[in-house]
């Protein structure tokens, strides 16, 4: 496989910044505005590796790892910060929950399983193939379909319920 | 990919969220300068100020007044000594911080992110505790040769408000323990959700 061609910090931004949004969303449980800082984060993070990025792995791939560690982190911030759990969805007033009823239990839903899981589960429905979701996490191909599996069956429980 | 992931695929597909318009990447490219500088001067802060505090020390105490006993002089290059080991210290800190790439994989970033806080936890605990000891017991030191240039109220004042001024410390030191020890947790608790069930496979 030939490594990727370098190319110029704007197209990676105006390429992935939605994907890199819809990602944040749903590791933030809906809440559209904290996603917006937090992918300006991840761009952030991205400009300042930018000169190191080795092309060991694709740009999309490459992205979703900055994006994967910001989340992370952003969340061990937060907690340090107030030294309680992050918020559920269901604690937010209600303008600022999405008005589709789906939207909103599918997000309930995500909003419920642990921080790890969510991020994979947003890159199964932003359609990421495993092999490459494997690699952003540096998990086996054959644990994250088993995790991903466990995670599918707890959703549907929590659609099912919700 | 997996077909029974369709539904929910299908569902989020339909709802998700339409992205703000993004900041001009001109904006981005000034907040992520504006990020940069500002982590390095928080880094390097606390480096400068040791470094400065060492620096007057040793013009104080070992250049305008200088102690001309063995016991006091070796309470000089203590009390210098320990504070450039803590200098020292500072600077393989951010060494170490360096390390922790956020383009890495995340169970590798987590490794190097858990690696670097454990060495937090050491340099936090044991070593910085022996380095206030031994600021303290070259700080002792010069008290005999300092006494006997000073009225005696003077050096006991000097003498009573160190130790107060050392509990401060201390209870600052405890404070940065605690947090970095709940980062820690944190990583810890991470990177057990990542390799979970991976010996199963």
């Amino acid at each position: 496989m030939s490594a990727p061609q370098p190319i110029q910090f704007d197209s990676i931004y105006e390429q992935y910044h939605d994907m890199v949004f819809q990602v944040c969303t749903g590791f933030l449980k809906g809440d559209r505005e904290m996603a917006a800082d937090l992918t300006q984060d991840v761009f952030i993070n991205t400009w300042n590796a930018y000169s190191s990025y080795r092309g060991d792995a694709s740009h999309k791939t490459w992205i979703y790892r900055i994006t994967v560690n910001t989340c992370l982190q952003h969340l061990r911030k937060q907690k340090n910060r107030t030294n309680v759990g992050t918020e559920a969805l269901g604690d937010r007033p209600d303008e600022e929950k999405p008005g589709d009823a789906h939207f909103t239990d599918l997000y309930q839903a995500i909003g419920q399983l642990n921080e790890l899981d969510r991020l994979i589960i947003m890159m199964v429905l932003e359609e990421i193939d495993y092999p490459e979701i494997s690699q952003i996490v540096g998990i086996s191909e054959g644990n994250l379909r088993v995790r991903i599996h466990r995670i599918k069956q707890k959703l549907k429980k929590l659609l099912d319920h919700g | 990919m997996d077909n029974e992931m369709n539904p929910l695929r299908d569902l989020w597909q339909k709802t998700k969220p339409v992205s703000p318009s993004p900041v001009s990447v001109a904006a981005l490219q000034q907040k992520a300068k504006a990020h940069k500088r500002s982590s390095i001067l928080f880094q390097y802060s606390n480096i400068v100020i040791l470094f400065s505090f060492a620096v007057i020390i040793y013009l104080y105490l070992g250049v305008w007044f200088p102690y001309s006993t063995i016991i006091g002089k070796t309470g000089v290059w203590l009390m210098t000594g320990s504070m450039m080991l803590r200098v020292a210290i500072e600077w393989l800190s951010i060494l170490r911080a360096k390390r922790i790439r956020p383009d890495a994989q995340l169970l590798e970033s987590t490794n190097t992110a858990l690696d670097y806080y454990r060495f937090r936890k050491r340099i936090h605990g044991p070593v910085t505790f022996l380095i206030v000891a031994v600021y303290t017991a070259g700080f002792y030191m010069l008290m005999p040769e300092f006494t006997s240039h000073v009225p005696t109220w003077l050096s006991l004042l000097v003498m009573i408000s160190y130790p107060l001024g050392a509990m401060v410390l201390i209870w600052q030191i405890r404070k940065g323990i605690k947090k970095e020890i709940r980062e820690l947790k944190e990583l810890a608790d991470l990177q057990d959700a990542i390799v979970k069930n991976q010996d199963m496979i």
